[in-house]
């Protein structure tokens, strides 16, 4: 028997098995566990600029074999998870049905969850982006620097984001900024008084990404495929994590199981699984679980177990529209080629100044180049001969700014699981969660009225735009949930306490987003991780692991 | 509607390809592309589903000076047409090919170039769509219905 059973292999989980494992602890990990079984492998380890003129082969990773890679109707979430990257979405719909209407969400069940195919935007939560939860940033911060040594930080230490993003002792530099941003962020530079005055500052994105090598990894290649593979290993996967865990002889993964219910008891913990090569159920036993299956994931285990079919429970998730933008003090000018493919700019901005009481939004600049023109083209309502020219000469100086808006919960957005007979062929319950999001009108208004001050101030630092040509996806498409299961200090039913207790079951414990109440506007994903560290740790204390 | 399998379908098709492959980036596309473009054109079934549909992609076809204008319409009013998915469906093969990478390879130019570009293609882009309009509105009755 093991003493902790770790559902999920995603950020979360190998963040708290992590500590967990380094006490010696016998850890069981559970999960589905697909994996990249196709274009992945025969990407060659070149630059994008160079694999374009010389692969014969390149339309099967940048297309697709069965050509997944044009995208059909509207732009979809997940727009920028390419034909490689495909397997991080595959197999969910099947396997974890759900009735979502206008709800994009994605979930996984891939080795390594959704943050397979994560934009590594690194953003620490700071104490007013954790009020109202029972953990001080005291006690997140060594949790924090924790995961930032384990999964490689680049970032500007005491730079102008430095006000909303605390630094990490193990930060490396800054990922090199390609052409176009560096323009923006010259621009940002030499008005900046101006500019940190309207409640506008940005810096080199926080990555996690190795400029350097770090842990068997990186340095970044700057061969503009990050995208579309992980060369040089300098983008931050949980694979890579997942396998320092299997060098432990205390760590055990076991695959092709989807975990679908537990059982508490007073001396230990029961997971039932469906062996998905066979559809026969499974039992594990252990001391202790961590539920780290993601948001949905884990809420759906959780209401499952307990009998709480149609309960709805709270769900938020960050609205984070895009901003295509004419960057014109590039326009003409050689761009280096040298470049790679994740954020390049970070920023925050608060609405009514530096000064203001009002919550920032988060601002990701990136520049449009590797995607292939094409699905740009596929998207701008003119013959398709003529906007290829058109953005032949316009993509040089394209950016794309992305803006990421804190999230509340409301009566309008819930998730529940609702009942069905039976399960399926491969041996799964037929039940469904079913989620409803809307925000309301006075969220959407303040929200657009933010954006519009945000793209003003890009007007001044040289990139146009149009408000009216932002690229919304809908609710769910920021791949950010969180809310269902929130952290409390007196937790009722269905909540957690301060160390991520299930209220009423002591012995397991929720490491995944789904015990934040509330979204900032900075992406989850990296507190999340830090918290399923402090989970972990937590947990390690209480089991009391030697070494 | 299903995908094509006899031969002469099969001429057609690379026939299709190489019309709309000139139309894209002004040469035919090898066999190859164009025998790729087909089987794109199968596994996505990317066929019309009614009578307008058709009719848009008979016509362009037929007559090739009309893809420009019909492109450009569909794109304002149908982008879900066989016609227009067609395109984006060649215009991606293409570009994920050594063939056509300068094609498709963001351009440096300098600033006027960029200007008279868009000015020359923005100008050629409307009047795509104005005879578009026109060719649509001018359809046989059933194909508008």
């Amino acid at each position: 028997m093991s003493d902790v059973i770790v559902i999920g292999s995603g950020a979360a989980g190998v963040c708290a098995a992590w500590p967990l494992v380094q006490r010696g602890l016998r850890v069981t990990m559970i999960d589905v566990g697909v994996t990249d079984q196709g274009a992945g492998a025969m990407i060659p380890a070149e630059p994008w600029s160079k694999l374009r003129r010389s692969d014969a082969n390149q339309h099967l990773y940048f297309l697709g074999e069965r050509f997944e890679g044009v995208p059909d109707g509207k732009v979809r979430v997940g727009a920028q998870i390419s034909p490689p990257r495909a397997y991080v979405a595959a197999d969910a719909p099947r396997l974890l049905p759900r009735d979502a209407p206008g709800f994009v969400g994605l979930e996984s069940v891939a080795q390594g969850g959704l943050a397979s195919a994560w934009g590594a935007a690194v953003s620490p939560w700071a104490s007013e982006d954790l009020a109202g939860l029972p953990v001080t940033l005291e006690e997140m911060k060594p949790h924090y620097d924790g995961v930032a040594e384990l999964i490689g930080v680049s970032g500007q230490a005491g730079d102008d984001l430095s006000a909303h993003l605390h630094d990490s002792p193990s930060m490396m530099p800054p990922l090199e900024m390609d052409t176009p941003s560096r323009a923006v962020f010259e621009a940002y530079l030499s008005r900046r008084e101006e500019m940190k005055r309207a409640g506008l500052a940005l810096g080199h994105a926080r990555l996690a990404a190795c400029s350097r090598e770090h842990r068997r990894r990186g340095p970044q290649p700057y061969h503009d495929m990050d995208f579309w593979s992980d060369h040089g290993e300098s983008v931050y996967r949980p694979r890579y994590t997942l396998r320092e865990l299997l060098e432990a002889a205390s760590f055990e993964s076991v695959t092709g199981r989807l975990a679908t219910r537990f059982e508490s008891h007073a001396s230990g913990v029961v997971v039932q699984a469906v062996d998905l090569a066979t559809g026969r159920g499974e039992r594990f036993e252990a001391a202790h679980l961590v539920l780290a299956a993601g948001a949905l994931g884990t809420t759906r285990i959780v209401l499952r177990s307990l009998g709480k079919l149609g309960v709805r429970r709270p769900l938020v998730s960050n609205h984070s529209p895009y901003f295509p933008m004419l960057n014109t003090r590039v326009l003409g000018k050689e761009s280096s080629d040298r470049r790679h493919s994740l954020t390049q700019i970070t920023g925050f901005y608060r609405p009514g100044g530096a000064g203001a009481e009002a919550e920032p939004v988060q601002l990701q600049c990136y520049s449009y180049r590797s995607l292939l023109l094409f699905k740009l083209l596929k998207e701008v309502p003119l013959a398709l001969a003529n906007s290829r020219r058109i953005f032949q000469a316009l993509t040089p100086a394209m950016s794309v700014l992305a803006v990421h808006h804190a999230d509340e919960p409301s009566a309008e957005k819930w998730v529940s699981l609702e009942a069905d007979e039976g399960v399926t062929e491969a041996g799964v319950p037929r039940d469904r969660l079913r989620i409803r999001y809307e925000a309301t009108k006075e969220e959407t208004q303040r929200q657009h009225r933010t954006e519009r001050e945000v793209l003003g101030l890009f007007r001044r630092l040289g990139c146009y735009t149009l408000h009216s040509r932002a690229v919304r996806l809908g609710p769910g498409a920021s791949i950010h949930y969180a809310g269902p299961l929130p952290m409390r200090a007196s937790p009722g039913e269905m909540e957690c306490d301060g160390e991520c207790r299930l209220s009423g079951h002591p012995r397991v414990r929720v490491a995944d987003s789904a015990v934040f109440a509330r979204l900032p506007a900075k992406g989850v994903t990296f507190s999340m991780m830090a918290n399923a560290h402090r989970v972990g740790t937590l947990l390690a204390g209480e089991i009391g692991g030697g070494a | 509607m299903t995908a094509p399998t006899s031969s002469a379908t099969t001429t057609a098709g690379l026939r299709e390809a190489e019309v709309f492959s000139r139309y894209l980036v002004g040469r035919e596309a090898s066999p190859a592309l164009c025998e790729r473009y087909l089987r794109a054109i199968s596994v996505l079934n990317a066929n019309p589903c009614d009578a307008g549909d058709a009719w848009a992609l008979g016509m362009a076809i037929r007559w090739p000076w009309t893809i420009g204008p019909l492109d450009a319409a569909c794109a304002l009013r149908h982008p879900g047409w066989a016609l227009r998915r067609r395109l984006v469906l060649l215009s991606a093969i293409l570009e994920a090919s050594t063939a056509h990478t300068d094609d498709y390879m963001p351009q440096r130019r300098g600033v006027g170039s960029v200007i008279a570009v868009c000015v020359v293609e923005g100008v050629a882009a409307v009047v795509n769509l104005a005879m578009g309009m026109l060719l649509l509105a001018s359809a046989p009755r059933e194909a508008r219905a």
